[in-house]
């Protein structure tokens, strides 16, 4: 048995195509397959058996046994002597892997192919039942569900996330987001087979101005989403692709009134003391869905940014904090990120940002959680290449990258929250920060961009602290809910 | 402003309970009304932006006077993983 990766230079590896009752050929043009009736090319019964035992006799090992082709493998002289041809050795690159491990063993992978120009010739005994034997190259990798290694200290979606945010013992009491819809504007929401293969309910639709719906040119949206499903794997979620107008995607998601939306965008408004009129209409969307939907919206703090709408009073404003590799007393270090924003804003009085924080990577470039986005979109390509921690090790297109920023804590947060809505449906926005913000775990190292250093107790650059979904849940699950208007009167 | 190609968006205030009868006069000028909301999304060629409003300063003609309150055109925000 082999690997993918692991091919090796004397074997060769080959589908024997049979030979169809009927006298037709899948061989006979380019459109065979698709315009004959399968039944025609269909073998008549007993050759593929009969097939498989000469290949066997002849020394070949049989793979399986198919109603079309045999898979087998043998040796290269085997193959050569049996078919009266000769083999060459070539390269496959094996899209998907780090241009960094280019040197080590499987980064290039050998296999055997057929020489051009050589003659091939059926053997007598399996002329009868096989029309031609094609040795098989190894694919291309478009995307793979299982991101690249990669040699520096980074976290995976979705287990890392899930144990350092405490999620996974929330988990296991059955609380996992179902029946809690999110949902998230961005650049978009390529349908990568890593949401497939987790299964998760990974939907994605347009806003009003926007376009091909199956497709991110940037990587962003696709990315950070799987944030989400590291903490709530079982939440139902609809991305909304962004158009031109980011208030008009805001409102789309909105309308859709999910229980709790993630938005890892935002403008730069440093100094300003007063909000520009052109983004009222998004103060006001977000208002909306905050007082008058009882939609948790939570909003990325910045990356250094003076960030709104982070800065709302009604969002869950979410930070960064950088945990370690390494272990003190029992448990991993937590810093401040020096990559995550925090500050006061001058437009809402009293308002500081962050109101507790995400796992967010450090300067220069945030390059810590591996996360999935299309091939060969901004985001793959800009930042593939050696030379970590400029470049993220991982393809150009291969559908991978290491990103964080506070884009990457919005969304572990929201997939938090969407925990405490399924454990307690009735929770207003107000109630979930709340709740996170009395049950974080407190950060005492570290600075953010802006500098503010972080030290016991609620402080600049991590607000609260970081988020703790088993003691959020904890305190969630025993909150009553009341509605004013039925309480008895005060006697 | 937002712009793909010569399109601009913006988000349009109508005066209070008359978000129908902006949107309405707005489409009749050559507006796409994209959704209607606490805010009216809209988007249009520059030509007609130009033509109902004068670029680059919007100012609201008398005919809307009484339904729009305000043009915001929309800039394009900050991701922010890097």
């Amino acid at each position: 048995m082999t690997t993918i990766t692991e091919r090796r230079e004397d074997t060769v590896y080959f589908e024997a195509a049979l030979r169809p009752d009927s006298g037709t050929s899948m061989f006979a043009d380019s459109t065979a397959t698709q315009s004959a009736d399968l039944d025609q090319l269909r073998p008549a019964p007993g050759v593929a058996e009969r097939a498989a035992n000469l290949l066997q006799a002849k020394g070949f090992t049989v793979r399986h046994v198919g109603t079309f082709s045999v898979s087998a493998e043998g040796p290269r002289t085997l193959w050569e002597s049996t078919f009266g041809t000769r083999l060459e050795v070539r390269q496959a690159d094996m899209t998907g892997r780090p241009p960094d491990m280019a040197a080590t063993a499987g980064a290039q992978v050998p296999y055997l192919a057929h020489v051009s120009g050589e003659p091939f010739t059926m053997p007598q005994d399996l002329e009868p039942y096989v029309e031609r034997a094609y040795p098989q190259p190894p694919p291309r990798f478009f995307a793979s569900p299982i991101p690249p290694r990669v040699g520096y200290h980074h976290l995976r979606v979705p287990d890392d996330v899930a144990l350092l945010l405490r999620a996974h013992p929330v988990h296991d009491r059955g609380v996992t987001g179902r029946g809690v819809l999110v949902a998230m504007a961005d650049t978009g929401f390529y349908r990568h087979p890593f949401y497939a293969h987790h299964g998760y309910n990974y939907n994605a639709t347009l806003a009003p101005d926007a376009t091909r719906v199956q497709h991110d040119e940037v990587g962003h949206g696709t990315a950070e989403a799987a944030n989400i499903f590291a903490n709530a794997r079982d939440v139902d979620f609809v991305g909304v692709k962004m158009g031109a107008n980011a208030t008009l995607a805001f409102k789309a998601a909105s309308d859709l009134s999910p229980a709790v939306m993630t938005n890892s965008w935002g403008y730069h408004l440093p100094g300003l003391t007063k909000l520009p009129n052109f983004l009222r209409p998004l103060e006001l969307a977000v208002i909306e869905a905050v007082r008058q939907r009882g939609i948790t919206v939570c909003f990325s703090a910045g990356n250094g940014h003076v960030a709104f709408p982070g800065m709302m009073p009604d969002v869950l404003s979410v930070g960064g904090v950088f945990v370690d590799e390494v272990q003190v007393n029992g448990e991993f270090r937590l810093e401040a990120s020096d990559y995550a924003s925090s500050f006061d804003s001058l437009i809402y009085a009293g308002r500081h940002v962050p109101d507790v924080c995400g796992l967010v990577g450090k300067a220069p470039r945030a390059i810590y959680i591996m996360l999935p986005v299309e091939p060969g979109d901004e985001i793959d390509t800009g930042l593939a290449g050696a030379g970590y921690p400029a470049k993220d090790g991982t393809g150009p297109d291969d559908g991978w990258a290491v990103i964080s920023g506070t884009s990457a804590a919005s969304p572990q947060v929201a997939g938090v929250c969407a925990l405490l809505k399924q454990a307690q449906p009735g929770l207003s926005p107000d109630l979930v920060k709340a709740i996170l913000k009395a049950s974080a775990r407190d950060v005492t190292e570290g600075k953010s961009f802006m500098g503010q250093v972080a030290g016991d107790g609620h402080d600049g650059p991590t607000g609260a602290g970081l988020v703790d979904a088993e003691a959020a849940y904890r305190l969630a699950r025993s909150v009553t809910p009341r509605n004013l208007h039925t309480l008895p009167p005060p006697r | 402003m937002a712009a793909e190609g010569d399109i601009l968006s913006a988000e349009v205030e109508a005066a209070p309970g008359r978000q129908r009868q902006a949107a309405d006069a707005l489409t009749r000028l050559g507006f796409k009304v994209l959704h209607i909301g606490t805010t009216i999304s809209v988007s249009a060629p520059r030509q007609v932006w130009d033509q109902a409003f004068g670029l680059p300063r919007a100012e609201v003609p008398g005919e809307l006077g009484e339904l729009v309150t305000g043009v915001h055109f929309q800039e394009p925000p900050d991701f922010h993983p890097l």
